[in-house]
């Protein structure tokens, strides 16, 4: 898809910047489009037949410190993982479970499945893929001593068994709809036995199963792929090679993709693609992302341990204007999920306390017995471009309905340690990487000791739903518990999500085939091919 | 020793640059003092239907990407980045000269010790030494005063330690010791007065870099947080927006830069006149 | 002399020993470790595993544990590994040492070929309006923020004139002319400030020099002017512009931060803003360190240098 309509080159430069800045500025609000027709387009360079060999050189503003497969935490990193390392199952592009490095998978019981390895599945060390190789790789995510963030996903495995070299057995506690998911997990990878022995190896060298081998790696800087020739899926990948290249600052990754020094690039912010998405030269995609900015509240903390002030602040907020300037209008509005996960997602239309209402947002202020102005905190984390820009927008709307709002700006360190704690005031967040709502509602709202729930909701009802949820095996059944969950998320809003910003690529037009994740996982470099 | 409004006034019809540079410097305090009044807009309003306007008649220096008019921005951006300069630059004179006072005053000991713990924070190159110190205690207002503050407390402690040293070798303090007057009354009533001029040269010259260590850190993301507005931060919001609103980088740089070169003015005149081996 | 050598060395040695004991308490201080960046903004995860990243990174030892283990290792020569990416933190200083000593020095070069030249032509026609030109443009050198002249730079050049390096880096070795491309505009923003320091102590240490009894017999000999202040006036001029270079180091080295983040080169400086955002202590535990010893060095390098040249300075 190209949604260029002028060739800038031939424009004066002054020309040019006005035309990009009227067209991506003025008309950005109309411009969006329907995620599903977004989603058809994308698909669209995709026509033609694949052809073998060719390299990209992809730019981003970050690539990530460390490649370790169980540790590293970034998503900077877990996007271009599973170009290198794989799984027993992979969650495909409609969020399904599909066979990976397990050929098929049976379940015996709802607590014991029995998953067949792939044949002649070799690891980039020439070693062949084993049973043995499986049930390390998934137990060292589960040994808390290795420190995995993945830990917590994985909880429900009580054992995993060797059956023979091909087949292992995993038994589990008690019956979990997400488990098929959650071991196609970010943190997961099956690595060989014999790779770890400080734990640190991995760190900077990768051995793993991918269509791609990790050639170079620069921390912070580059990443040298290339195609693993003994890849199991015969064919592919199609490029020879891949680089990514870190530029932190975003203008000059429109400059090096003009000047043709960049094939391909991936853009944290809307402005740089919506001065690029006018070259016809190029194409781009943009893709609704499971990702959204939120306004966490605390449920025990004053004032928002009061649920009329709660609806108050989300009665406050100008969700639209919060995309438009801190989302630069690339992305969608959400309820409690963001539109990529379609079919857990309620519509806005159907969920309370979606829109601004500053009458009604001051008679709940009143009602809760408070005169403004309000005192208020929010907690904003440094370096996140998209909060800081979010904040500023809710601090002056929450500003009109009698809010005096104080932006509380901290450390990284500091937000983890209060988050996990369970004492962190109302704060900016960016959650996302999900493919489940049981990943994404959990964990966050489901009460001590089974959950976090962070923003001490203490709701009752809700741990009742969300453990019905979990082990509820059938889909449609569990959309209705969901349902009921977002909707009593929404009357009581402990936790205000803002926009869902889309994945933004752009690339030259001679790259084919690449598909956008709706996690923002790279795994469309796979298929992706280079015309001749 | 004359007053130093004196001296100012007398090198203010003789040297225009120095008149240039006070001017400057006074404006500014005016406008940082007056900021709520003098802006147009209140510099934290935002409005989505003017984004990313350019310079006009009803936003002078344009808006930003959240409808923010810059130039009240960048008015109560005076407010921030002097009020941060001025605070501490101030608390480094203070801490300094006191132990630059007390070190050159009771030499050995004393001298020594403070001497090597200076030593130390003048190896670091200054604007590292304000980075670690910010990683350290996280971004904001009180972490920037304090790391400038820390970087700057060496240099005058050098200062006056080495002023105090000179005057000691001066009669009149030998005389007074005679007669018997305690140290105290000695250091704060015959060397203290007579260490000012160089004190106040480096006060001036000090202000200059700590408005531009404070941009710097700000620019790089470690210093003041948005949305208050130091001109550093509107620097580092103006960044991402280069190609299409330069205007959001120009302005608050200009003003960093006019800021600085006044104080320089100011300086350059001070020290022509109570360094008078330097005099052109 | 050589005394004088011995106890500025042993004197160096103590401080960064100071240095060391500051930098180590200065990364231990800050709330949050490796751990919160290396788990993330996503990983909800409980105390344990937690504690098991800390005990990974040995950092559930005693933090005079750590600085002892630490110390020892500077003593053998080892910074230490970093804890992202698991690589000896000197080997990556080196890696990028290239670019920032290419910067640094190119910055350094361009300050004395514009603010000498600058200093001498303002001393001789002082009064005249090119000495307030020179002047006034040496004081706006040291009043513009280097940030923001990059900024301006990157303008003009990148988005008005797009005119655009290679993103990768290419040392003088591979290209000169490509390698140049890159770290022209940088350069000439690292060493504005210096230039115009340098071209302000030229001026007025010309000016001494001029006014000194030796020029004036000179002069009075009736050797021609060029012969005075080429062979007279600036040879001793130029000595005390020597230690200005060398104070600016400190400048420079600080200014190496800011000018690679501007322009997005891959240097020392680059090195330790990632490291800082991504707590990876020994990284800026070992850059800290080695900006420090290095700042120090050359101090003392152009002390020995002043004492080389100026034949009445005597280090006992």
């Amino acid at each position: 898809m190209s949604e260029s309509r002028h060739d800038p080159r031939g424009m004066k430069r002054r020309e040019f910047l006005k035309t990009a800045g009227a067209a991506g500025f003025g008309l950005a609000a109309g411009q969006l489009l329907s995620p599903y027709r977004l989603w058809t387009a994308s698909a669209a360079p995709a026509a033609g037949t694949p052809r073998q060999g060719g390299r990209i050189t992809f730019g981003s503003a970050a690539l990530p410190a460390s490649i370790e497969p169980h540790l590293e935490g970034a998503d900077i990193y877990q996007r271009r993982k599973f170009l290198f390392y794989e799984n027993l199952v992979w969650v495909d592009y409609d969020l399904v479970p599909r066979p990976q490095l397990a050929e098929r998978w049976e379940e015996r019981s709802p607590t014991e499945y029995i998953f067949h390895l792939r044949r002649g599945v070799r690891f980039h060390n020439g070693k062949e893929m084993d049973a043995e190789d499986v049930k390390f790789s998934y137990e060292r995510v589960m040994d808390p001593r290795t420190g995995s963030g993945g830990r917590g996903d994985l909880v429900m495995i009580k054992s995993i068994d060797i059956i023979d070299r091909n087949t292992v057995r995993f038994t589990l506690n008690e019956p979990t709809a997400t488990f098929l998911i959650n071991i196609a997990g970010k943190y997961n990878g099956v690595i060989p036995k014999d790779a770890v022995r400080t734990g640190r190896e991995l760190q900077h060298a990768a051995i793993g199963t991918g269509p791609f081998r990790v050639r170079q790696f620069e921390p912070n800087r580059l990443i040298v792929l290339e195609r693993f020739p003994e890849y199991w899926d015969r064919g592919k990948p199609y490029l020879d090679g891949l680089t990514f290249q870190a530029l932190p600052d975003e203008t000059s990754l429109v400059a090096a993709l003009r000047a043709g020094q960049l094939d391909m690039v991936q853009f944290e912010s809307g402005v740089n693609f919506k001065l690029v998405r006018h070259l016809v030269s190029l194409n781009h995609i943009q893709a609704p992302a499971i990702r959204w900015v939120v306004l966490d509240l605390a449920g025990d903390q004053a004032p928002t341990s009061n649920p009329d002030i709660r609806r108050a602040i989300a009665l406050s907020i100008d969700r639209e204007a919060i995309l438009r300037i801190a989302g630069d209008g690339l992305g969608t509005r959400l309820g409690l999920l963001p539109t990529a996960m379609a079919f857990w997602a309620m519509s806005l239309d159907r969920l309370p306390n979606q829109n601004r209402d500053l009458g009604r947002a001051r008679e709940l202020i009143q009602r809760a017995g408070l005169r403004p102005p309000v005192p208020l905190t929010i907690r904003n984390i440094v370096g996140f471009p998209s909060l800081i820009a979010s904040v500023q927008v809710i601090a002056d709307n929450l500003k009109d309905a009698g809010f005096d709002v104080r932006v509380e700006t901290v450390d990284i360190g500091v937000w983890i340690r209060d988050w996990i704690a369970r004492q962190a005031p109302p704060t900016m967040n960016e959650w996302g990487g999900f493919v489940d709502p049981d990943q994404a509602f959990y964990r966050h709202y489901h009460t001590p000791p089974k959950g976090m729930d962070f923003r001490r909701w203490n709701n009752a009802e809700v741990d009742r739903l969300l453990d019905e949820g979990r082990s509820t095996i059938d889909r449609n059944r569990r959309k209705q518990i969901y349902d009921r969950i977002q909707t009593m998320m929404a009357e009581d809003p402990i936790s205000i999500p803002l926009y869902a910003p889309n994945s933004l690529y752009s690339m030259n037009r001679k790259i084919k085939g690449f598909r956008p994740y709706p996690t923002g996982f790279m795994f469309g470099l796979r298929e992706t091919w280079v015309e001749g | 020793m004359r007053p130093v409004s004196r001296i100012w006034l007398s090198r203010l019809r003789r040297n225009p640059l120095f008149a240039a540079g006070t001017i400057i410097i006074t404006t500014f305090v005016i406008l940082g003092i007056l900021a709520p009044y003098v802006a147009p807009y209140p510099p934290i309003a935002v409005d989505a239907m003017k984004m990313f306007q350019s310079p006009s008649r009803d936003h002078l220096f344009g808006t930003d990407r959240f409808g923010r008019d810059l130039l009240s921005r960048v008015i109560h951006g005076v407010r921030v980045s002097l009020g941060i300069a001025g605070l501490s630059i101030g608390i480094a004179t203070a801490a300094g000269s006191v132990l630059g006072l007390l070190a050159g005053y009771f030499e050995r000991g004393v001298d020594q010790t403070l001497g090597r713990v200076m030593d130390v924070f003048f190896a670091f190159p200054s604007v590292l030494l304000a980075l670690g110190i910010s990683a350290v205690l996280g971004a904001g207002v009180r972490t920037v005063v304090i790391a400038i503050a820390v970087v700057y407390t060496p240099l005058f402690f050098r200062v006056m330690r080495a002023s105090v040293l000179a005057e000691k070798q001066l009669t009149y303090v030998e005389a007074a010791a005679s007669i018997g007057a305690g140290s105290w009354k000695i250091m704060l009533r015959h060397i203290l007065p007579n260490t000012l001029s160089p004190l106040i040269v480096q006060v001036a010259v000090s202000l200059s870099y700590a408005i531009l260590i404070e941009s710097a850190l700000s620019y790089l993301g470690v210093g003041v947080q948005p949305p208050t507005p130091s001109w550093g931060t509107i620097l580092n919001e103006g960044k991402e927006f280069l190609p299409i609103s330069p205007w959001i980088s120009l302005f608050p740089g200009l003003f960093i830069m006019l800021s600085v070169l006044g104080l320089n003015f100011v300086s350059d005149g001070l020290r022509d006149y109570l360094d008078p081996r330097l005099r052109t | 002399m050589r005394a004088y050598i011995f106890r500025r060395l042993l004197a160096m040695a103590a401080t960064l020993l100071g240095v060391s004991v500051i930098v180590f308490t200065m990364m231990r201080l800050i709330p949050g470790t490796v751990v919160e960046q290396l788990l993330g903004q996503s990983a909800l995860v409980g105390e344990e595993t937690i504690r098991a990243l800390r005990e990974f990174f040995g950092l559930d030892r005693p933090w005079y544990v750590q600085y002892v283990d630490w110390l020892g290792g500077l003593l053998r020569g080892d910074l230490g590994m970093s804890w992202r990416s698991n690589r000896p933190v000197l080997s990556l200083i080196l890696s990028r040492l290239p670019v920032t000593a290419e910067l640094a020095l190119l910055a350094v070069a361009w300050s004395l070929l514009i603010g000498i030249p600058m200093g001498v032509v303002a001393a001789l026609r002082r009064g005249a309006t090119l000495d307030s030109v020179i002047r006034f443009a040496s004081t706006l050198g040291l009043s513009v923020p280097a940030f923001w002249q990059g900024t301006l730079l990157i303008l003009l050049f990148s988005i008005y004139l797009q005119w655009m390096p290679s993103i990768q880096w290419v040392s003088i070795r591979e290209n000169v002319w490509a390698n140049l491309s890159i770290i022209a505009l940088p350069a000439l923003t690292l060493g504005t400030a210096t230039a115009a320091m340098i071209s302000r102590m030229t001026r007025s240490t010309m000016l001494d020099v001029l006014g000194c009894d030796y020029v004036r017999t000179a002069r009075a000999k009736g050797l021609r002017e060029p012969r005075v202040v080429r062979h007279h006036a600036l040879r001793n001029a130029l000595i005390p512009v020597i230690t200005v270079a060398g104070v600016q180091m400190g400048y420079i080295l600080g200014g190496i931060v800011v000018v690679e983040d501007v322009f997005n080169l891959p240097g020392i400086g680059r090195l330790l803003l990632d490291a800082i955002f991504q707590r990876d202590y020994p990284v800026v535990q070992g850059t800290i360190l080695v900006g420090a010893a290095l700042f120090m060095g050359l101090n003392f390098l152009v002390d020995l240098l002043y004492a080389a040249i100026d034949p009445r300075i005597q280090y006992e």
